[in-house]
């Protein structure tokens, strides 16, 4: 083991090279703010990096010998394949923890010699970097098995693809706490995946690719299951995508459905925007054909657009000389810096709230900017080219104002000691730099009073705009009692005809549809939307039928939502049905091959709970050609021959 | 003597080309066993098979005793591997190349690897990739046999090497050899040298052995003749044509174990020219060569007139 990773050092150390420069600049374009002053969460172009090194690693690892041609004289060597392998895997592993340590160092190391903002960073956050580059490990595992498997290179492709598909939203998905990552779990889940595809690659290590050998009888029958169930999960996932396709078809001719959201609010699965709840309109079906609203129809629920700002934009203002000036978290814990923007050569005062990068202020908190003109605008994030940043927070006595052109963050009390009850949006109209455009401006409600933000600060609102952000508040809360007076049932909640029943405060039925395939067209976009899933893994499909799951497209993507729930059980059955003739036909195919008893029994079964998918890698994995033995005529003689003397 | 390396009944196909037809082959210790094929007779096949890079799909291979499906990292330290083209890994330097064969091989000979590569001129901060052709192969020469193999297995060690390289690596092989009793089974195109080197050869043809006889064997049961006019004499005992060739009117004929006696006597009636023993490489040629008309037209003019004058 000595000798094969002392002759691996050099090659060792071009990867690191390599990988470390890499990864390091994926660090340095998240910004080090981004990175190492506030706490982060997965950075996204080291991620991308780190998994895309990692298979170059992974890849470049295990074929170098090949590449080299040096392969028979490794082969050769009186270490066992499995060594050899734990020898590759090995040398990829002090690369990778090269990569974890060198690379954060670099950005770091660069900060501290050209930044000025390194004082301000957490060496603490190290591990959450290290989170974000851990999908390198799993991706060059993922890579060195499936450069190991004794397949065609398109099918090792197609393998370590279906891997990637599948391994990495899985640690997404478990790893996932709320719309973030739990750091811990999605390195642990990464570096376990790492290991699991490292330990199957270990059972490939003494097989080679002969396509006129069956590998399946070489190597345990579970890496053989588990290769497959591999390619069955990639298959899956594609048919799933098709499947949506279909399902998107059908539900682009069927009026749009909804749902009551945790806010009350109405929500619709529009299959064409990939299953993804939006806010939308619920209409009767007949409104779908006539235009006509109907009557108990729900509109104007949840506006869908934001007010946005489309108009000329300001001057900016004149910050200073500098270019960069330090971050500084402030007594408040705020903190806000100034950046050159180089996208647009433009300078940018950035605020960050006392949040996380993700929601850098906390619920509830509004930041108000007051433009050049004096004009406030609302925002939940950063701001650019504002002259003075408010931040208001619920039932505060301040306000915090961040002035940009003194680079100073000073809490402002509120008039009179008051508390914060309420910031108002009003609509004013056309301000001067703004000429035919309506653009809100926000207030801030006290106990007893209403305040403008001005750059002079606090300073009594005007009775009229007080007015006006009243009746804009008033409107608001009326669309929201409207919303929260029905409630929304799914009685029959199929993904393909679901039954929508729309209740008012008295539990009264206002509304109700079942949406069923009714016109030529809406029946051949529902046979459509069927037919994936006489393709599926029965198996997959069993477990999402008698399974209890949420509807729609909020099943897993490997079973069937079609069949959820313990619906269309015909499905189900005419789904065994084929796949059982998909079995029949691949052990008719394996057996006239010459295929051997137990590869038989395997691929039967194999191909019985996978379906189309299994009989495809069936097909591929178990080519016939791999059975096939031409009659073997007796060896002819050698017509001049020595008698050999005696052992 | 022992049997070290043995084919038995080897059947090896690649789609529908079958390769290897029941190769029967044994190598006693301390032969040095020349195989010998025409391009794609099968040699590297059945090499890659003996070193169990490659599985046969009937009969076995066996190195040592032990099937060489299922070689044992002991058991690759006795055999000694050069591969065709005697493939290093060439982004390691000479001294890496040794050092690593000596982390590997617990039997690896430093001395002896160091001293053969002085000799062979070779400088260890050198790169595998900037040695040339014969250097890589004296090299691979030596990290074979300084690990003091029981077996060597060769696969065309003097692929495209010149005249002067080959003699000395030939010379660089018969040295390290001599006296280590080893067993070698090396597969060459250049024939001149395996009638320098070899105790016993096989000619590969079509995936069997045609010969597997040794040298001097060969060298005493093979005769050529030329029938000087009137029809072929017929010699008798166990005597057969091996080959019977058309040459610019003249047919030329390949005996073995044809009787000493009668071969005089047809000569000194003037019916057929002695030619003596044929060389290896006419031997090869004879066995193995293009079949009639061959490659050049004027063959199947020349067949046809042979054949009228038989007639």
């Amino acid at each position: 083991m000595k000798a094969l990773l002392m002759r691996d050092l050099s090659f060792a150390a071009l990867l690191t090279l390599l990988g470390t420069v890499a990864l390091a600049i994926a660090l340095a374009q998240e910004h080090f703010q981004e990175v190492w002053v506030f706490e982060p969460s997965r950075l996204q172009m080291t991620f991308h990096t780190a998994w895309a090194a990692g298979l170059v690693l992974g890849v470049a690892v295990a074929l170098r010998d090949r590449w080299n041609g040096a392969l028979d004289y490794i082969r050769h060597r009186p270490l066992s394949p499995a060594v050899l392998q734990v020898g590759r895997l090995t040398t990829a592993s002090l690369v990778l923890v090269a990569w974890w340590v060198l690379a954060p160092a670099g950005a770091w190391l660069a900060e501290l010699v050209g930044g000025s903002l390194v004082s301000a960073g957490r060496l603490d956050h190290w591990p959450l970097v290290f989170a974000s580059m851990a999908p390198a490990a799993s991706a060059a595992a993922l890579a060195m098995l499936a450069a190991r498997l004794p397949l065609a290179w398109w099918l090792r492709a197609v393998v370590a693809a279906a891997l990637l598909l599948v391994g990495f939203p899985l640690c997404e998905q478990f790893a996932a706490v709320g719309d973030r990552h739990d750091p811990v779990v999605f390195t642990g889940l990464h570096l376990g995946l790492a290991v699991l595809l490292g330990a199957v690659s270990v059972a490939f290590g003494h097989v080679e690719r002969d396509p006129d050998r069956s590998w399946t009888r070489r190597v345990p029958a579970w890496a053989t299951a588990f290769v497959l169930a591999a390619g069955v999960a990639g298959g899956t996932l594609l048919l799933s995508w098709f499947g949506t396709g279909a399902l998107r078809n059908f539900a682009a001719v069927l009026p749009v459905i909804g749902r009551v959201g945790e806010r009350h609010e109405l929500l619709a699965f529009d299959a064409r925007h990939q299953g993804r709840s939006q806010r939308a309109y619920i209409l009767d079906a007949e409104h779908h054909r006539t235009g006509a609203m109907a009557e108990g129809e729900i509109t104007d629920v949840v506006r869908l657009e934001r007010p946005r700002f489309r108009g000329p934009e300001l001057e900016a203002p004149q910050f200073g000389p500098r270019l960069w000036s330090p971050l500084r978290i402030d007594r408040h814990g705020f903190a806000n810096c100034l950046l050159l923007d180089s996208d647009r050569w433009t300078r940018r005062f950035h605020v960050f709230g006392r949040g996380d990068r993700v929601t850098p202020f906390h619920s509830g908190v509004r930041l108000v900017l007051v433009g050049a003109d004096g004009f406030a605008s609302g925002s939940e994030s950063a701001v650019a080219r504002h002259s003075m940043v408010w931040a208001v927070e619920p039932e505060a006595r301040e306000v915090f104002c961040f002035d940009p052109s003194r680079d100073e963050v000073r809490a402002v009390p509120m008039p009179d000691g008051q508390r914060i009850v309420a910031v108002l949006e009003q609509e004013q109209g056309d301000p001067p730099a703004l000429a035919g455009w309506k653009v809100p401006s926000w207030l801030v409600r006290g106990e007893t009073g209403v305040f403008a933000f001005t750059r002079d600060g606090l300073v009594p609102a005007e009775a009229k705009a007080v007015e006006a952000a009243e009746l804009r508040q008033a409107a608001r809360r009326e669309r929201g009692e409207r919303a929260r007076q029905q409630t929304i049932e799914f009685p029959v909640a199929d993904v393909l005809t679901p039954t929508v029943r729309v209740l008012d405060a008295a539990g009264a039925v206002r509304f109700e549809h079942a949406y069923a395939p009714r016109t030529a067209l809406e029946r051949t976009a529902y046979a459509m939307g069927l037919a994936p899933s006489l393709l599926r893994s029965p198996l997959l499909q069993l477990g999402a039928h008698l399974l209890a799951d949420d509807v729609h497209f909020e099943v897993s993507v490997f079973g069937d939502p079609v069949v959820a729930e313990g619906r269309r059980s015909w499905l189900v059955f005419a789904n065994c049905v084929v796949s059982g003739m998909f079995a029949a036909i691949t052990r008719r195919r394996l057996r006239r091959a010459g295929a051997d008893a137990g590869t038989l029994r395997f691929w039967s079964v194999a191909v019985a709970l996978t379906g189309l998918v299994g009989a495809l890698l069936s097909e591929w994995f178990e080519a016939s050609r791999a059975w096939r033995v031409p009659e073997a005529s007796p060896a002819p003689e050698p017509r001049i021959f020595t008698v050999r003397e005696a052992g | 003597m022992s049997t070290v390396l043995s084919f038995e009944g080897v059947h090896r196909h690649f789609g529908p080309h079958q390769v290897l037809r029941g190769l029967n082959l044994t190598v006693q210790q301390g032969q040095i066993y020349a195989f010998l094929g025409r391009n794609g007779a099968g040699k590297t096949t059945a090499l890659r098979i003996l070193m169990g890079f490659l599985a046969p799909h009937r009969g076995r291979a066996t190195v040592l005793g032990v099937d060489s499906q299922a070689l044992r990292p002991a058991d690759r330290a006795r055999i000694g591997y050069v591969g065709e083209g005697h493939l290093l890994d060439p982004t390691m330097r000479v001294k890496d190349v040794i050092a690593f064969e000596r982390g590997t091989r617990a039997t690896f000979r430093l001395d002896l690897a160091a001293r053969a590569v002085q000799r062979c001129g070779l400088r260890l901060g050198q790169f595998v990739a900037t040695l040339s052709r014969g250097q890589r192969a004296q090299l691979s020469l030596v990290l074979a046999v300084a690990a003091a193999p029981e077996v060597l297995v060769f696969d065309d060690p003097a692929m495209g090497l010149d005249v002067v390289m080959r003699r000395e690596f030939l010379d660089a092989m018969i040295d390290l050899l001599a006296d280590s009793g080893c067993a070698v089974l090396f597969s060459s195109h250049i024939l001149t040298d395996v009638e320098r080197i070899a105790d016993r050869v096989g000619i590969l043809h079509q995936g069997a052995l045609l010969v597997d006889a040794t040298m001097d064997d060969l060298r005493r049961r093979l005769r050529r003749c030329v029938v000087l006019g009137g029809p072929e004499p017929a010699l008798g005992g166990a005597a057969q044509v091996l080959r019977r060739r058309v040459r610019q009117g003249a047919t030329e004929l390949l005996w073995l174990d044809p009787d000493a006696r009668e071969l005089a006597r047809f000569a000194q009636e003037g019916r057929l020219q002695d030619l003596g023993t044929p060389t290896l490489e006419e031997l090869f040629l004879d066995l193995t060569g293009i079949e009639p008309p061959g490659l050049l037209s004027e063959s199947v003019r020349e067949v046809a007139r042979a054949q009228e004058v038989v007639q």
